[in-house]
C-alpha cells in the first residue's frame, strides 16, 4: 500500500509535466523540447530559493514564473525569428543547462534538512494524528504523513487541471486553441497568433517547472541532470491518456493526461516490484507504452466482430 | 454519456493496475508483525537491496566488491542472504519509483551506489539502515556535517580520489612543475568537489591548477586541446562520469601536445597515462560490505563514522614515460612500491 500511495504521488507530481507537454504538443501542435530544461529550471529555482530562506510556497511559485519565462523565450525565438520549434526548444534547453548551474551554484543541491512544502505536510500530519501515526487500509499499515502528501498532490493537480480547463474555455483560451488548430483562420479573425503561441508555451513550461519544483522537494534534492528523459515520460503519459479515453473533449483530454501519468508510474512500480532484471526495465516500459497504444484499437475491433 | 464512458474507462484502468500492484505487494501486508516473528528464528537470513544510479564500470566493481566480501564471510546467496539489485539507468523519475518500491518493503539493509541514489533513499527509506558506496563527498551530498556527525540512518564509504598522492607523485617526477591542468564537469557535483580538492592539494605543493569546464563528450575534446595551450606541465585529470567515459580523448590531446598525462582511474594506465593513483572501487564495495556486516549484526549506522576507501592503487607506465620523455626517479618507485 505504501508502494501504491508513493507511486500515485509521483504520478500526480509528474502529471503537471504531462499537462504542460499536452498544452505544447497537443493544443499548440508545437514540439517543445524546452521541457527538459525548464523541468530542471523549476527544481533549481525552488531548491536555491528554499536554501536561501524563502518560504517554500513562494519558491515554488517563483519556479512557475521562471519556467514561464523560459517558455516565453522559446515562443519568442520561434515567432520573431522564425526558428523551427524543435530548434528553438533545443536552443533554450541548452542555454538553461548553464542557467541552472548558475542558479544552483553547483550541480546538486540537497534539501534533506530544509523545510519544504512536503515537510509542512509531515508536520500537519504530526499535529493532527500524532508522530509516527499509521493508518490501516485493507490490512496494510500506512504512515499517515504519506496519505497527507498524497491528498495534497491530488488537491493540487485537481485545482491546476480545473484552472487549465477553465482557462482554455475563456475567450483568450479559445483563441489559443484555435491558433493550434488553424493559424490562418484565427489570424483572419484578427487574433495575434504570435502572442498566443508565446503565452501558450509560457504556460506549458510554467507547469513543467512547477512539476520539477515539486519533485525536487519530494525527493529531497535538485540535480542538474533531473530533466533528462522527462520529455519522453511526459509524452508517453499524454499518449497513454489519449489512447485510453479516445475522446476529443478538452476536459477529458486533460483528465487523460493526468490519469496517463499516474497509470504510467503504477506500471513502472509493478515492473520494479516484480523484481525484473534491472537491465530490462526500459524494454518493459517501452512494451507498456506500446500495449497502451494498441489496446484501445484492438478492443474496438473485438466489439465490431461481435456485432 | 460518452463523456462518462471515457472517464469510467480511465478509472477502471487505474483501479485494475492498482489492484495488480497491491496483489504483487501482498507479502508486505502486516509486515511489522511478521518481522518480529522473524527475529525469533535461530538462523538469520539477511534481506539486502542494492540500488545503482546508472550502469557504469565503477558501480559494477562496487557490486562485485560487496559480493566478494559476503563470499569471504562464508555467506551464500539465497541461503544466507538475498541481494535484490535495482538500477535507475540514469533516469530521475525511475529513481523515485525505485525509492518507492524499496521503501515499501522491509529490508535488513539497503545499499546504494552514487550520490543521487542515496539522497532519494535517505529521504524515503526510514525503516531500514542505509550503507552508501561510490559517493565522492558525503558532506556536500547532505548526509552529515562531518564524517562522525551525520544522519542517524546512513553510513558508508566515500570514494574521494587520493589527490595528495597523485600530486606528490607528479612533484617527484617533475620537481619544477608550476602548472597542471584538468577538464571538469560543472554538472556533476563530484566533479566540482574533486576539482576544488585537487586545487587545494596542488596549491599545498605550490602548483597552480588550470581547470576547463565541459558539458558533453564533444566539449571534452575541445577543453582538452585548449588546456594544452595554457602552458601546463602535466594533465592531472580528475575522475567524473563524463570525463571517465571519454578519457581516451583527453589522453590523445595530451599525446598530441607531448604533455604527460596523469589520472585517478586504473584503466587509464593501459590507455597511456604515465602514472595513476586510483581508488579501488572493488575495494570500496568490499569495505562497504564490512560496514554492512556491522549494521546487520545490530550496530546503528548513526554511530559508525563515514570512511574513505582503504586501498589506493598506484601504477606507472614505462612506455608512456618514454613517449613523453619523462624520467621515473628511483625515489618514486620505492616510495609507492612500484615496479618499472
Amino acid at each position: 500500500m505504501t508502494l501504491l500511495i508513493g507511486s500515485v504521488t509521483i504520478g500526480l507530481i509528474l502529471a503537471m509535466l504531462a499537462l504542460g507537454i499536452f498544452i505544447s504538443f497537443r493544443i499548440f501542435d508545437f514540439p517543445d523540447i524546452t521541457a527538459e530544461g525548464s523541468f530542471t529550471f523549476g527544481a533549481a529555482i525552488a531548491a536555491a530559493g528554499i536554501i536561501a530562506g524563502l518560504n517554500p510556497l513562494l519558491a515554488t511559485l517563483l519556479a512557475f514564473i521562471g519556467g514561464s519565462l523560459a517558455g516565453m523565450i522559446t515562443g519568442f525565438l520561434h515567432t520573431r525569428f522564425k526558428i523551427n520549434p524543435l530548434l528553438a526548444g533545443i536552443l533554450v534547453m541548452t542555454a538553461l543547462y548553464s542557467v541552472n548551474l548558475h542558479v544552483m551554484g553547483r550541480s546538486n543541491l540537497p534539501l534533506l534538512s530544509e523545510t519544504t512544502l512536503f515537510t509542512w505536510f509531515d508536520q500537519l500530519s504530526m499535529s493532527i494524528s500524532g508522530e509516527d501515526a499509521t493508518s490501516m487500509i485493507l490490512g496494510w499499515e500506512v504512515p499517515s504523513k504519506n496519505l497527507w502528501t498524497l491528498l495534497f498532490c491530488f488537491l493540487m493537480i485537481s485545482v491546476i487541471s480545473t484552472v487549465t480547463w477553465w482557462f482554455f474555455r475563456t475567450r483568450l483560451g479559445t483563441a489559443m486553441r484555435a491558433t493550434g488548430d488553424n493559424q490562418q483562420m484565427i489570424r483572419a479573425l484578427g487574433v495575434n497568433t504570435k502572442l498566443m503561441i508565446i503565452a501558450g508555451i509560457a504556460l506549458s513550461n510554467g507547469l513543467i517547472a512547477l512539476s520539477g519544483a515539486l519533485l525536487a522537494q519530494f525527493q529531497g534534492f535538485a540535480d542538474v541532470q533531473m530533466g533528462i528523459g522527462m520529455l519522453v515520460w511526459g509524452l508517453a503519459s499524454v499518449i497513454i491518456g489519449e489512447a485510453l479515453i479516445a475522446e476529443k473533449s478538452l476536459a477529458l483530454l486533460i483528465t487523460g493526461a493526468v490519469v496517463g501519468s499516474v497509470l504510467f508510474r503504477l506500471l513502472v512500480a509493478i515492473a520494479l516490484r516484480w523484481g525484473m532484471n534491472p537491465n530490462d526495465l526500459k524494454l518493459i516500459t517501452a512494451a507498456f507504452v506500446f500495449l497502451a497504444l494498441i489496446l484501445p484499437g484492438f478492443m474496438k475491433r473485438i466489439k465490431k466482430v461481435k456485432i | 454519456m460518452k463523456v462518462f464512458s471515457g472517464i469510467a474507462k480511465a478509472f477502471l484502468a487505474l483501479v485494475m493496475v492498482s489492484a495488480i500492484l497491491l496483489v504483487s505487494d501482498l507479502n508486505n501486508r502486516n509486515s511489522a508483525r511478521e518481522r518480529s516473528d522473524d527475529e525469533k528464528g535461530e538462523t538469520r537470513f539477511y534481506k539486502i537491496c542494492l540500488v545503482h544510479y546508472v550502469d557504469s564500470p565503477n558501480s559494477e566493481e562496487c557490486e562485485e566488491g560487496v559480493r566478494a566480501f559476503f563470499e569471504d564471510q562464508g555467506w551464500e546467496e539465497d541461503t544466507d542472504f538475498s541481494l535484490q539489485v535495482y538500477n535507475s539507468q540514469g533516469d530521475m523519475s525511475t529513481l523515485n519509483s525505485i525509492a518507492g518500491t524499496v521503501s515499501s518493503q522491509r529490508w535488513d539493509l539497503v545499499m546504494a551506489s552514487s550520490t543521487p541514489t542515496n539522497q532519494v533513499l535517505v529521504k524515503k527509506v526510514t525503516e531500514s539502515p542505509i550503507v552508501f558506496i561510490n559517493v565522492g563527498d558525503p558532506i556536500i551530498a547532505g548526509f552529515g556535517d562531518s564524517f562522525e556527525q551525520h544522519l542517524p540512518n546512513i553510513t558508508g564509504i566515500s570514494t574521494m580520489s587520493d589527490f595528495a598522492g597523485l600530486v606528490d607523485m607528479i612533484t617527484i617526477i617533475h620537481p619544477n612543475i608550476k602548472r597542471i591542468g584538468t577538464v571538469f564537469t560543472p554538472a556533476e557535483i563530484n566533479s566540482v568537489a574533486y576539482k576544488e580538492r585537487l586545487e587545494e592539494a596542488a596549491s599545498d605543493a605550490g602548483i597552480e591548477l588550470i581547470s576547463i569546464p565541459a558539458a558533453s563528450v564533444t566539449e571534452v575534446a575541445d577543453a582538452a586541446i585548449s588546456l594544452s595551450s595554457r602552458k601546463i606541465g602535466a594533465y592531472c585529470q580528475i575522475s567524473d562520469n563524463l570525463t571517465a567515459s571519454c578519457s581516451a580523448t583527453i589522453i590523445k590531446a595530451s599525446r598530441d601536445a607531448r604533455i604527460p598525462y596523469y589520472g585517478f582511474i586504473t584503466k587509464q594506465i593501459d590507455q597511456g597515462a604515465v602514472a595513476v593513483a586510483a581508488r579501488d572501487y572493488h575495494q570500496a564495495g568490499y569495505d562497504a560490505g564490512r560496514m554492512a556486516k556491522d549494521v546487520l549484526e545490530g550496530k546503528s549506522p548513526g554511530t559508525i563514522p563515514f570512511e574513505y576507501v582503504t586501498k589506493t592503487i598506484y601504477r606507472v607506465n614505462n612506455t608512456a614515460a618514454t613517449f613523453y620523455k619523462v624520467e621515473l626517479p628511483k625515489k618514486l618507485l620505492s616510495k609507492y612500491n612500484l615496479t618499472k
